[in-house]
């Protein structure tokens, strides 16, 4: 049953709000509460208890590689009880599971939707969220097993998601099959309206001009910030004081030094080529 | 017996029912690649282990699936009693209830149940191993000694930890408590859930809930809903901040006419 659209990312890459976005098109370009936007067939492929439901037995008693292995099975699972297509969001890095097999079901799969973001935005914006310097953010992205949530001392709601380091990221998503779409976030911010259309029509989504133009509206990025400042958001983490902090490209210009420039552009300047931002 | 392989295995649930029909009056299966498969019916349990990890899949998802089969319902809950109370701490995976059950017994709770807490028809609390299951950081935090390791092959994660024994007693549970987490990472009372609002949440902490038809799934979760007030508490991002949530749910508890 291929009804899983991946919205595949590195953190901070503009997941979050494109995703909202793509839910207003598929709800006619309607105003979206930015606390209730996921629509039921809309999953995270991080989230323990999907995972715990659909197989039936606690994810809690097994090993990260016990996990791995069984996520396929699970997604397959899980896009068999969907009524529609959904928009999965995921933050690993695509490859394979140590059983050697795709981490992401191609039996399931509808389409790919790869957000890419100029890695130097990338490193501000994710140092802000996990409230590190820009150095460790810069150091995380050049680590080839950087993982999210990784197993240690407790249990956490999310499973350990290998992500890697940012350059094989992005190439791992760029060779995945069927072949994905790839976003940049940069041009969701010049041209929204043809940026949607785009990933809305790859998705498989209606996507009527007019339509496309309201999802664009609802999901401005003054609209969603305003949002998060009246009631707060719960995606927002526990060191963070906003989620929606700029929606902009180039502060790194200001806010990078000249070293952490330069290292980014060393450690991922053939990929960044490839990408348009080097 | 041996345990039945099924061809399309891969793509059902690690616990399933044994039966083409789906309808699980037979009994289930259970497979944990690696480690164990079981084949079980309300009265026998059959197991082809590779490790001894095994126990803790039998403890577990298995024992609560016979026990579903029996009648009985388990819930992902843990239990403890204070203030002359029995309560229901329910949640998913990494919500907090055995910690926040860990806690409590430093607030002169006593531990009902940990890993999964069973209601018999009438909902009355069936008493289980006087045991918790505890991650390490929670385990300081609850001041408690090293235990066992739940799974041999991760030493370093959750232990298991034995409490002193008393006397099992089965008891109409008062309420249930559903864990969520606090927007704003402080203490807000426990607020009240109302009718059909009820009815998901108990869905999604039903253990073996494929192994049930739909209807009675249904008719058993409303009579639940029914039967005990339901709250739904918002816990802290900061584990450090835990032992003051349990120092107030425990006087909201003795403050409960």
């Amino acid at each position: 049953v291929s009804r899983i659209v991946w919205l595949a990312s590195f953190p901070k890459s503009g997941n979050t709000w494109l995703r909202m976005a793509l839910t207003s098109l598929r709800r006619g370009g309607a105003a979206l509460d930015i606390n209730r936007y996921l629509l039921p067939e809309d999953l995270n492929a991080f989230q323990r208890d999907g995972l715990d439901r659909v197989l039936g037995i606690d994810t809690a008693d097994l090993t990260p590689p016990e996990i791995e292995v069984l996520r396929p099975r699970a997604y397959r699972l899980m896009a068999s009880q969907l009524r529609r297509r959904g928009v999965w969001k995921i933050h690993d890095a695509c490859g394979l599971t140590p059983a050697g097999e795709p981490l992401i079901p191609a039996g399931a799969t509808a389409a790919i939707l790869h957000l890419v973001r100029d890695p130097r935005d990338v490193a501000l914006s994710l140092a802000h969220h996990a409230g590190v310097s820009p150095d460790r953010a810069i150091g995380w992205m050049s680590d080839p097993d950087f993982t999210l949530s990784p197993a240690g001392a407790g249990l956490r709601r999310q499973i350990p998601q290998k992500v890697g380091d940012w350059s094989r990221h992005v190439l791992s998503w760029l060779g995945a099959q069927p072949a994905p779409l790839t976003v940049r976030y940069e041009d969701m911010l010049a041209d929204p309206q043809k940026t949607l259309a785009d990933a809305g029509a790859h998705a498989g989504f209606c996507v009527e001009a007019q339509t496309v133009a309201a999802a664009v509206a609802a999901t401005a990025f003054s609209v969603l910030r305003g949002q998060e400042q009246a009631a707060g958001f719960r995606e927002r983490e526990v060191r963070t004081q906003v989620f929606f902090r700029r929606g902009r490209d180039g502060g790194w210009r200001q806010d990078l030094t000249p070293a952490q420039q330069r290292r980014l552009e060393q450690d991922h300047g053939a990929v960044m080529s490839r990408l348009g931002y080097f | 017996m041996g345990v039945r392989a099924q061809a399309d295995e891969h793509d059902m649930p690690l616990l399933r029912p044994d039966g083409a029909d789906g309808s699980g009056g037979g009994g289930f299966l259970c497979e944990v690649p690696g480690v164990a498969r079981f084949a079980a019916s309300a009265r026998a349990i059959t197991v082809e282990a590779d490790t001894a990890d095994f126990l803790t899949f039998l403890m577990g998802p298995v024992l609560a699936g016979v026990l579903l089969l029996r009648g009985f319902l388990p819930l992902q809950a843990a239990a403890v009693e204070l203030a002359g109370r029995r309560v229901l701490l329910a949640g998913p995976a990494g919500a907090g209830k055995s910690t926040l059950a860990a806690v409590l017994l430093r607030q002169g709770a006593h531990l009902l149940a940990d890993r999964f807490a069973v209601l018999d028809a009438d909902n009355r609390l069936q008493p289980m191993p006087p045991q918790i299951l505890l991650w390490p950081d929670c385990r300081e935090l609850a001041a408690l000694p090293p235990g066992r390791p739940v799974r041999q092959v991760m030493p370093q994660g959750r232990t298991v930890h034995d409490l002193p024994f008393l006397p099992p007693a089965a008891g109409d549970a008062d309420l249930m408590v559903h864990l969520t987490e606090s927007p704003d990472g402080r203490w807000h009372p426990p607020q009240r859930i109302s009718g059909a609002l009820k009815l998901p949440l108990l869905q999604d902490r039903l253990m073996g809930a494929g192994l049930m038809t739909p209807e009675r799934r249904l008719a058993r979760l409303t009579h639940l809903a029914a039967a005990m007030p339901h709250y739904r508490l918002a816990l802290p991002w900061s584990l450090a901040r835990l032992p003051e949530t349990a120092e107030r749910l425990a006087d909201w508890l003795r403050g409960m006419a």
